[in-house]
């Protein structure tokens, strides 16, 4: 059983294999902005490093989103058709949560944090509980910084957690406010100068599809938690627009 | 192969519409699947790339699918994949060129990206069994209007281009002005047949003596000015005198360089392509002038003027013939030169 991760959502592209043991390979891409073209040349690699080939995989997990929308795109539309020429089924890996098997155990407190520019970040909260299962104690989306921080301190205070551990693009951004605040809200922090990658995402994929959590390429779907700004202004007009219609 | 023909399988997607089509030896259509947004980005007024992009996600593997099912072909049959590899809309290239990639990458069969306008010239391949090059190639489409010379299958030389606005992007903010809608090419076009090409003198813009480049920003701003100055005046404007006249001054330019440059060359046949081919003026207005020229004039049928894959396919094909093959690193190209 192999199950090929796909992750493109972030600065790195990278792809990773995991057979039913675990993840056994992975290649990292950090040059900047060249998902598109990098990807497909970087899973010919893998499979060959590998010493096994395309046909061998049984499963697709894809690093779904949050992230870039572009790299969204490139790794989702990939696993699609992968999937679909390959008629296997495919895995929609919530980026935010593949950050557990960053730490797995660890007794702080999990916050994934990417720049969704206009100081705002996609993230999430998660910690191991007493079992060693891994729970999201904030909901994954995009939030303020400063929303997202009160609730975050919120839970680890209920959750009985000292520490908080950030990683992703948005900790690099927003680092130091958050140590800062998190030090005035008697925490301590950890900033980790990791991005997502596909290691995570096939730890996370090989478990959703044990699960049964794999869907055909049809319903494989992006996670981009956010609306595209036009049609946001849209709404907002409608919205407007409605509400003035009622006051008449 | 299928029955001793050479099968491309083609994916287009650089604007709003996905399309996805299996084309035998270059010029027989087996099948043109098309899923088009343009009643998405109507609400909009014109195509937002964010919107198309993440249509095109949810659309593409479905519409493969339809293309090799009306096709009634299965992956072995196809022998080369075939990809509008630029210039268009990053996010939305990027979808067909993922999708492309893989495919080729998983079937194991080669793979070409093609210019999109290079597509938009073959589309008269398909639509004319024994159309051969050389010829005068006049490309207008909502983001180009061009002059080429098409040498060979594989390859042509654009000899004039737009300096400022294509003449969709005219279409389209004039279509605006007047409230018409979007897109601006066939509802302008529309109207004007109610209106008096004449009504209305709208500066045309030449350039300099022999030139085959276009400017359509001065013409527009004409229209726009015009339009202005009429209901400051307070006096009622007839939209369909408007838009006919700013055709006749748009049309009659295009038509001019067009026909000249084939003349120019010696070359008795002048090829249209581009979405705005199916506009009826201009090929009425064109017809008219190469028939005076003896000039023959070859344009496709309207599902081959808006964008689909069956042209790339074409295009492809003739590429591949000509020892063009790209490998798997092939990237999106938003502003590739012909």
């Amino acid at each position: 059983m192999h199950i090929l991760a796909i992750e493109t959502t972030g600065p790195k592209c990278s792809v990773a294999v995991a057979d039913a043991d675990g993840v056994i390979a992975e290649i990292e891409n950090s040059g900047k902005f060249a998902h598109l073209s990098s990807l497909i040349p970087m899973v010919s690699d893998l499979l060959t490093n590998c010493q096994f080939t395309i046909e061998d995989v049984d499963a697709i997990a894809v690093s779904a989103g949050p992230g870039s929308f572009t790299g969204i795109r490139i790794g989702v539309t990939t696993a699609r058709a992968l999937a679909q020429a390959l008629d296997i089924p495919a895995v929609p890996v919530p980026t935010l949560q593949s950050f557990i098997y960053e730490d797995p155990g660890c007794a702080g407190v999990i916050c994934p944090m990417f720049d969704a520019r206009r100081k705002q970040v996609y993230a999430a909260a998660f910690i191991y509980d007493e079992n060693g299962d891994a729970q999201e104690i904030v909901k994954g989306g995009a939030y303020s910084v400063e929303d997202y921080l009160q609730m975050l301190f919120a839970a680890a205070e209920e959750n009985g957690r000292k520490t908080l551990i950030f990683y992703g693009d948005g900790a690099a951004v927003y680092g130091e406010d958050a140590e800062q605040a998190a030090a005035a809200a008697g925490f301590e922090t950890e900033i980790r100068d990791e991005v997502q990658q596909a290691a995570c995402v096939a730890a996370l994929g090989l478990e959703m599809y044990r699960r049964g959590e794999a869907v055909p390429y049809g319903m494989l779907e992006p996670n981009y938690m956010r609306e595209s700004e036009a049609k946001r202004k849209l709404d907002l007009k409608k919205k407007e627009e409605s509400a003035m219609g009622r006051c008449e | 192969m299928k029955n001793g023909k050479f099968l491309t399988l083609a994916v287009e997607s650089s604007c709003d519409e996905t399309s996805v089509a299996v084309v035998a030896d270059g010029r027989e259509v087996l099948s043109n699947a098309i899923s088009t947004q343009i009643e998405i980005h109507k609400e909009y007024g014109g195509v937002v790339p964010e919107i198309a992009s993440r249509h095109h996600l949810m659309n593409i593997n479905a519409v493969t699918a339809q293309a090799m099912e009306e096709a009634d072909v299965d992956w072995r049959e196809i022998d080369l994949i075939g990809v509008t590899k630029g210039p268009g809309l990053v996010g939305a290239l990027l979808i067909g060129i993922a999708t492309a990639k893989t495919f080729a990458f998983v079937k194991k069969k080669p793979l070409v990206g093609v210019h999109h306008i290079q597509g938009h010239i073959s589309a008269n391949y398909i639509a004319h069994p024994t159309l051969k090059p050389p010829f005068t190639a006049l490309i207008v489409s909502g983001g180009h209007t061009s002059i080429a010379e098409v040498t060979s299958y594989g390859s042509c030389k654009v000899v004039g281009g737009t300096r400022d606005d294509a003449a969709g992007e005219a279409y389209d903010k004039v279509a605006r002005v007047l409230g018409l809608g979007y897109p601006g090419g066939p509802k302008i076009d529309k109207l004007a047949k109610e209106g008096n090409p004449n009504a209305v003198k709208f500066k045309r813009v030449y350039l300099e003596k022999d030139s085959l480049d276009f400017s359509f920003s001065g013409t527009k701003t004409a229209v726009l000015n015009y339009i202005n100055s009429e209901k400051q005046a307070g006096h009622e404007i007839n939209a369909a005198d408007v838009a006919a006249s700013f055709q006749q001054a748009i049309l009659e330019v295009i038509v001019n360089k067009a026909v000249f440059a084939a003349k120019r060359r010696g070359d008795d046949k002048l090829v249209l392509a581009g979405g705005v081919a199916a506009n009826s003026a201009l090929r009425a207005m064109l017809s008219q002038e190469c028939a005076e020229s003896g000039i023959r004039l070859y344009f496709p049928p309207p599902v081959l003027c808006t964008d689909n894959a069956a042209m790339i396919a074409s295009a492809a094909y003739y590429l591949y013939k000509a020892g063009i093959r790209d490998d798997l690193s092939l990237d999106a190209y938003p502003s590739l030169p012909l």
